[in-house]
């Protein structure tokens, strides 16, 4: 059974969380006998080039298990990020798995006015973004990927009652994912399956900051064919990486 | 082959398990989900997990109405005997009259094993009402589930709630509110009162793992529950038996600890195969 844990930071960010180095994660990820795991290294938050070269050399030394996620934010050509092009030319060249975006965090709308140059570049790559989950945001969705229809955007770590925008998104736009390691509201991830397929879901545990424990339960307790649980597990994911640029 | 083995098969879990907090009866209020309502669906979803029993308070009594959430417990113990047990719920808010007469009545029905109060929804833990019925639990031995969430309330009414009753068998819900922080608060109070126990629903969001739990409070002072039927159980359910505690840890935690605190109480009891 494949494992793709598509939620996983490095480094230190909160002061809870069960361990900041890589050995311990694929040390993690052999106990929980997931096969491989989408990463984005903390200090990508305070310096994105720094952080997202450190995470791009772990995964190289990871043999496989860890896939570098890239931090980006949406000011091209500025003090941080490279010009549209060198950036396109970049991640074409250095290949990371997705891309995480932080709008709430960093202090910016997600739509094509205030980020439409990186968003542009990231939907030309076809490459995943990653979104930690706010319900707020996700009302700009709909826009977003009308405009940038190739680009797939997964909203991380759903929690509870957010049914009402969740199942609109997924029954009308095929390019919005869905990490269901903390949909709890109960059978939702049965239903999302019976009514729009198995393939907008994808399993992250949200380590280091949970353990892979109850994500686990929700994905392998969850009442599906095997075929739509190994599309979950890691068969999206690697749909989503095959068809990038 | 280990609990973990099972899990990892998707198989359901053969040592004992009673997940004891439950609501039965589908609820939408305010955004909450569950994609099915019936009780025989919830039967299902237990046998596909190992569950063999939950102790319930079903949905009705967020509403306050005490009668109507008594009778729905008894009508589905009575519809699943041996897998479904209740606890006699009290509406603080209700004339203190009614609340002896309901506590009297439900007390002497087998199916109920202890009580569940609902505090924050319906005000503060330390209301009349309230006292009436943690004095009746602490005397007749029964255990006590009381909603915590957040600060509303927080530990502080708990440490309250038990300081003047030292015999009083308290299950703090959600880990002691859902988060690290509620969590530390309810250990604080836990390393003081030796009778409070803390249940696990709600883990999603705190930072804390089984692990780290036990490690604070021991094995013997936790108890699986799940807030079925809006939160689905398999989240708390995978946090114990995907966690990497021994399968003797998880075996307490699953069942063997909630049915300690039914020993010696006067009120219903719980059967279940190997116990």
């Amino acid at each position: 059974m494949r494992i793709t844990d598509i939620n996983c930071s490095l480094g230190k960010r909160a002061p809870r969380q069960h361990f900041s180095e890589a050995g311990v994660l694929l040390h993690t990820l052999d106990r929980y006998r997931i096969t491989q795991a989408v990463v984005y290294h903390a200090d990508a938050l305070w310096n994105a080039g720094c952080g997202n070269a450190r995470m791009r050399e772990i995964a190289a030394a990871s043999g496989g298990r860890l896939q570098a996620c890239y931090v980006l934010r949406p000011n091209l050509g500025g003090g941080e990020m490279p010009a549209a092009e060198v950036l396109h030319d970049r991640l074409l060249d250095e290949r990371p798995a997705a891309v995480r975006l932080f709008p709430q965090q960093d202090g910016y709308p997600l739509d094509r006015f205030f980020c439409g140059e990186l968003l542009e570049v990231l939907a030309a790559l076809r490459l995943p973004v990653l979104l930690e989950y706010d319900g707020g945001m996700c009302a700009g969705l709909p826009a977003l990927t009308t405009d940038f229809p190739q680009l797939p955007v997964v909203l991380l770590r759903p929690p509870i009652r957010q049914v009402h925008i969740l199942m609109p998104l997924l029954a009308k736009i095929e390019t919005v994912l869905v990490d269901c390691g903390a949909l709890t509201d109960n059978g939702l991830i049965e239903e999302i399956v019976r009514r729009h397929g198995s393939r907008h879901l994808l399993f992250g545990s949200g380590m280091p900051h949970f353990l892979p424990a109850g994500s686990l339960g929700l994905a392998l307790y969850a009442r599906l064919t095997a075929e739509d649980r190994a599309n979950i597990l890691a068969g999206n994911w690697q749909r989503l990486q095959e068809g990038r640029a | 082959m280990s609990i973990r083995d099972d899990a990892f098969a998707g198989r359901p879990i053969t040592v004992p398990i009673i997940d004891a907090h439950t609501h039965l009866l589908g609820y939408y209020l305010n955004g909450w989900y569950t994609a099915f309502q019936e009780t025989a669906t919830v039967i299902t979803l237990m046998d596909h997990l190992g569950i063999d029993a939950i102790v319930t308070a079903p949905h009705t009594l967020v509403s306050g109405d005490a009668e109507a959430t008594n009778e729905a417990t008894i009508a589905a113990a009575a519809e699943y005997p041996g897998r479904i047990y209740g606890y006699i719920f009290v509406y603080p808010h209700d004339d203190l009259a009614i609340v002896r007469k309901i506590i009297a009545r439900y007390a002497a029905h087998p199916s109920f094993v202890g009580f569940k109060l609902l505090p924050g929804y319906h005000g503060s833990l330390l209301a009349p009402a309230y006292a009436y019925a943690l004095d009746f639990a602490a005397e007749h031995g029964c255990p006590v589930l009381t909603h915590l969430w957040g600060s509303s309330p927080g530990a502080a009414e708990v440490e309250a709630i038990v300081q003047t009753r030292p015999a009083l068998k308290l299950l703090a819900a959600h880990q002691g509110g859902g988060s690290a922080d509620c969590t530390d608060a309810l250990v604080a109070v836990m390393r003081e009162h030796p009778h409070v126990t803390m249940e696990l629903c709600g883990s999603l969001y705190n930072h804390y793992a089984l692990e780290n739990l036990v490690e604070m409070v021991g094995d013997e002072r936790i108890v699986y529950g799940s807030d079925l039927i809006n939160l689905d159980p398999r989240y708390d359910f995978g946090q114990v038996v995907f966690s990497t505690l021994p399968d003797e840890s998880k075996s307490k935690i699953l069942a063997g600890n909630f049915l300690r605190l039914l020993e010696g109480s006067a009120l219903g009891s719980i059967a279940i195969h190997g116990t």
